[in-house]
C-alpha cells in the first residue's frame, strides 16, 4: 500500500488499486526499500505477489462485486503488464537476487563444535551430539533433518539405518545412510530420551519406524528452530571459533568432499541437483589444502609433466 | 458411434441409477466407442488408455456413492462429475486428478451431440463448477485442476544383492509345504530374473529354453513379448537353479515340460494370478524384514548387483530386457547417491 501510495502521489485504498491494473502492477515489483538505496530482495516482492494473491482469493466476492471482474484475474493482468516476456511465459524483472554463501568452517571447527554441543547434560547432549553429527557428516540441510519423524527411519536387517530426508523444492525424500557410528548416537539419543520421559513422566517416546518426531526438546514435540541456532551459537563461543550458522556445515561437507572426490559424486552424495550450484555456493577450496597438494606433490605434478612433455622444457612450471 | 449404441446410451440414462449388469455392458460399449474415435483422431494409444481407465474410475466411484454410475449419465449430469472430481471416495494424486478431468473433458465433447446437448456448454457448465485454481503460478497458461489431494507415497529403502539373497533365503523357512519350491522360485525369479511380475504369473514352460553357449555352459534363457517384440531374457544361475528345482518337482526337466510354470492350488494345472505372485513375493519381503517393498525395488536391486558384478550399463540393459540404457540410470539412481554417500564419509573419516 506504501509503494502504491508513493508511486500514485497519494493515499490509496485496496479498492482503487484493484481498478487500477497498471498502478496494481507497477506496486507489486516497487522494490524501493524504506532505507534509502537499499532495495527488497526478490523474496520480499514473491511474499508481496502471495498475499495479494491470498486477499483476492478471500475478498473475491467483494471485489467482484466492486470491479466487475474477477480479481484474480485482475492481478495476472497486471503482472503480466510489468513482466518481461519470455518464450510462452513471463518473468519479473524487479528486486535484489537473494545472497548465498558465507564463511566455511575446516574439519577442524566443526569437530571442535560438534564436540562442544555434546556436552550438554542428559538427553541433550545425546541429541545435539547426533544432530550436529550427523548434519556435518551427510551434508544434509537443517530443516529436512529437523524435520526427520520417527516413520523415516529405517533400520535394515543388515543392521544399516537409513533416513529418508525432505529435499528442499522436491516432491521425493533423498535416503541417507548413517555410518555406524552416527547410527550408535542417533540410536543412543533415542534411548536416553525415552528414558528421561519415563522417569518424568512425559508421554511422548520416540520410536525408530514409528510416527512422531525425532529430535525433541522436552514432551511438547519438535526441537524448535531458533533453539538449534542457539545451541549452535553457544558451542561456537565455548569452542572459540565464529559463530556457525546449521548451513555452514553444508559448506564444510561439499569443500572437504570435493578437495578430493570428483564433483559429481559430491553432488550426488550431498543431494544437489546439477553442479551449478554446488560450483558457486557451497565449494570454498581452501589455501591450506591447496599449498598442501602444492608441496606433496599428487595431481598438480602430473599435470606439470605432461605440460613439460608437450610443449618440451622451454616452459617454466610454477 | 453405431446407432444401437446411441439406442442404449439413452435408455441407460433415462434408467437412472443403480449397478446393473446390463449398465456394465453398456459402459464397456461406450468405452469401445470412445476409444475407437480417439484412437481415429490419432490421439496417442497410451493417452487414449489413461483416459478409459480415467473413465472407468469415475464410474466406480460413483457406484461407490451410489450415484448413477452409467457413462451416459456422467456425460450429462455435470454437477454429477464434479462432485466426483472435487471429492473422490480415495485420495488420488493430483495428477490423477487432472488426468480426470482431461478425461471427463474429451469424453463430454465425445458423448454430449448423441445425448443432444451442446458440447460447449456442458464444458462451460462443468468449468463453472470447479474451482478457479490454476495449476501453476500466473505466468502460465494453466489448466484448471480439480481439487484432489496429492499423495506421497512413501519411499521404501534402497535394496542391495545381500538382501535379495536374505529375501529369497527366507521363503524356504515359510510355511509353505508343498509349494515351498514353487514359492522360492516364483520368489528368486523376482529377485533375481529380469521379468516383471505379470510376466512371472503368466510364465509358460513353452518359453523357458536351455542353451548351450560358445564356452560350453549351459544358459537358460526366457522368452517374453514386450513392446510389439520377443525378448530374450537370460536367467542368473541363481534364478535358474530355483526353475529347474520346480521341475524337478513335477519329475521332469526343462525343455520337456508345458503350460504355466506357477500353477495354483487345486487339479487344473491354472496359472497362478498377478494378484498371488505380488502377494507371495510381499510376504517373503516382509518375512526378510523389508516390509512395503515392491516389484521396482527388486529389480533396481538385481540391476545394481548386476552393476556389482562388472557388467556394463548397456550389458545390464539386455539382461533385464530394457529396451533402453537410460532406464538402467533411472533404476540405479538411488544406489549411486548411497555409494557416493558411501565414498564421501570413507574420505571424511580418514581425513579426520
Amino acid at each position: 500500500m506504501r509503494a502504491a501510495a508513493r508511486l500514485a502521489g497519494r493515499r490509496i485504498t485496496l479498492g482503487e488499486l484493484f481498478a487500477d491494473a497498471g498502478l496494481l502492477g507497477r506496486a507489486l515489483v516497487d522494490d524501493a526499500g524504506t532505507t534509502e538505496g537499499r532495495s527488497l530482495s526478490k523474496w520480499t516482492l514473491a511474499q508481496r505477489r502471495s498475499s495479494i494473491r491470498s486477499f483476492a482469493d478471500l475478498m473475491r466476492p467483494e471485489l467482484l462485486t466492486l470491479l466487475g471482474s474477477d480479481p484474480r484475474q485482475v492481478l495476472d493482468l497486471a503482472l503480466r503488464g510489468v513482466a518481461e516476456r519470455v518464450g510462452t511465459g513471463y518473468r519479473l524483472t524487479g528486486g535484489r537476487p537473494r545472497r548465498r554463501g558465507g564463511p566455511t568452517p575446516t574439519g577442524g571447527e566443526v569437530d571442535a563444535v560438534v564436540a562442544e554441543v555434546g556436552k550438554a547434560p542428559g538427553f541433550f547432549g545425546y541429541r545435539n551430539a547426533a544432530f550436529f553429527g550427523i548434519l556435518a557428516a551427510t551434508g544434509g540441510r537443517v530443516n529436512a533433518l529437523l524435520q526427520l519423524d520417527g516413520a523415516d527411519c529405517v533400520l535394515l536387517p543388515s543392521g544399516r539405518l537409513r533416513l529418508f530426508l525432505n529435499e528442499k523444492g522436491k516432491s521425493r525424500q533423498r535416503e541417507v545412510e548413517l555410518s555406524g557410528r552416527h547410527a550408535e548416537l542417533l540410536l543412543s539419543y533415542v534411548e536416553e530420551y525415552n528414558l528421561h520421559a519415563t522417569r518424568h513422566h512425559w508421554r511422548g517416546h520416540i520410536r525408530i519406524g514409528e510416527r512422531g518426531p525425532v529430535w525433541r526438546n522436552s514432551a511438547r514435540g519438535r526441537w524448535p528452530y531458533p533453539d538449534v541456532l542457539q545451541t549452535l551459537r553457544d558451542a561456537s563461543t565455548a569452542a572459540a571459533v565464529l559463530p556457525l550458522t546449521p548451513h555452514a556445515f553444508r559448506r564444510a561437507f561439499a569443500t572437504d568432499a570435493a578437495s578430493v572426490l570428483p564433483r559429481h559424486v559430491v553432488a550426488l552424495a550431498g543431494g544437489w541437483q546439477g553442479l551449478e550450484r554446488l560450483d558457486d555456493h557451497y565449494i570454498r577450496p581452501r589455501q591450506s589444502s591447496i599449498w598442501g597438494k602444492l608441496q606433496h606433490g599428487g595431481p598438480q605434478d602430473r599435470d606439470a609433466k605432461v605440460v613439460k612433455d608437450v610443449v618440451g622444457d622451454a616452459v617454466a612450471i610454477v | 458411434m453405431s446407432s444401437a449404441t446411441q439406442l442404449r446410451l439413452f435408455n441407460s440414462t433415462d434408467a437412472g441409477s443403480g449397478p446393473n449388469p446390463p449398465a456394465i455392458t453398456e459402459t464397456e460399449q461406450l468405452l469401445k466407442e470412445f476409444r475407437q474415435a480417439r484412437c481415429a483422431a490419432r490421439a496417442h494409444p497410451k493417452s487414449v488408455r489413461r483416459e478409459v481407465s480415467q473413465l472407468r474410475s469415475l464410474a466406480r466411484d460413483a457406484e461407490l456413492r451410489d450415484e448413477p454410475s452409467t457413462l451416459g449419465a456422467l456425460a450429462s449430469d455435470m454437477a454429477l462429475v464434479a462432485r466426483l472430481l472435487l471429492d473422490p471416495p480415495r485420495p488420488i494424486a493430483r495428477a490423477t486428478g487432472r488426468a480426470r478431468l482431461v478425461a471427463v473433458q474429451r469424453f463430454v465433447l465425445f458423448a454430449s451431440p448423441l445425448l443432444g446437448l451442446d458440447a460447449a456448454a456442458q464444458l462451460d457448465r462443468l468449468d463453472r463448477l470447479l474451482p478457479a485454481t490454476r495449476s501453476s503460478g500466473w505466468h502460465d497458461a494453466g489448466t484448471i485442476v480439480s481439487g484432489a489431494v496429492g499423495r506421497r507415497r512413501r519411499l521404501r529403502p534402497t535394496l542391495e544383492a545381500a538382501d535379495l539373497e536374505r529375501i529369497v533365503g527366507k521363503v524356504a523357512t515359510a510355511e509353505s509345504g508343498a509349494h515351498t519350491r514353487r514359492d522360492t522360485a516364483l520368489v528368486a525369479m523376482s529377485c533375481f530374473s529380469g521379468l516383471r511380475p505379470e510376466e512371472i504369473a503368466a510364465l509358460c514352460w513353452d518359453q523357458v529354453s536351455r542353451e548351450c553357449s560358445p564356452g560350453g555352459q549351459a544358459e537358460v534363457r526366457i522368452l517374453v513379448s514386450r513392446g510389439g517384440g520377443q525378448v530374450r531374457i537370460p536367467v542368473p544361475p541363481i534364478a535358474a537353479h530355483a526353475l529347474a528345482g520346480v521341475a524337478a518337482s513335477l519329475e521332469s526337466n526343462l525343455g520337456h515340460l508345458s503350460g504355466p510354470v506357477f500353477r495354483a492350488r487345486g487339479r487344473g494345472g491354472r496359472a497362478l494370478g498377478y494378484r498371488t505372485v505380488r502377494s507371495i513375493v510381499s510376504e517373503a519381503c516382509s518375512r526378510a524384514g523389508y516390509p512395503g517393498t515392491e516389484a521396482a525395488d527388486l529389480r533396481s536391486a538385481f540391476a545394481a548387483s548386476l552393476k556389482a558384478k562388472g557388467l556394463s550399463d548397456h550389458e545390464v540393459a539386455e539382461v533385464l530386457g530394457l529396451a533402453r540404457v537410460r532406464s538402467v540410470d533411472r533404476l540405479l539412481r538411488r544406489h549411486r547417491e548411497l555409494q557416493a554417500q558411501r565414498r564421501v564419509r570413507e574420505i571424511l573419516d580418514r581425513s579426520s
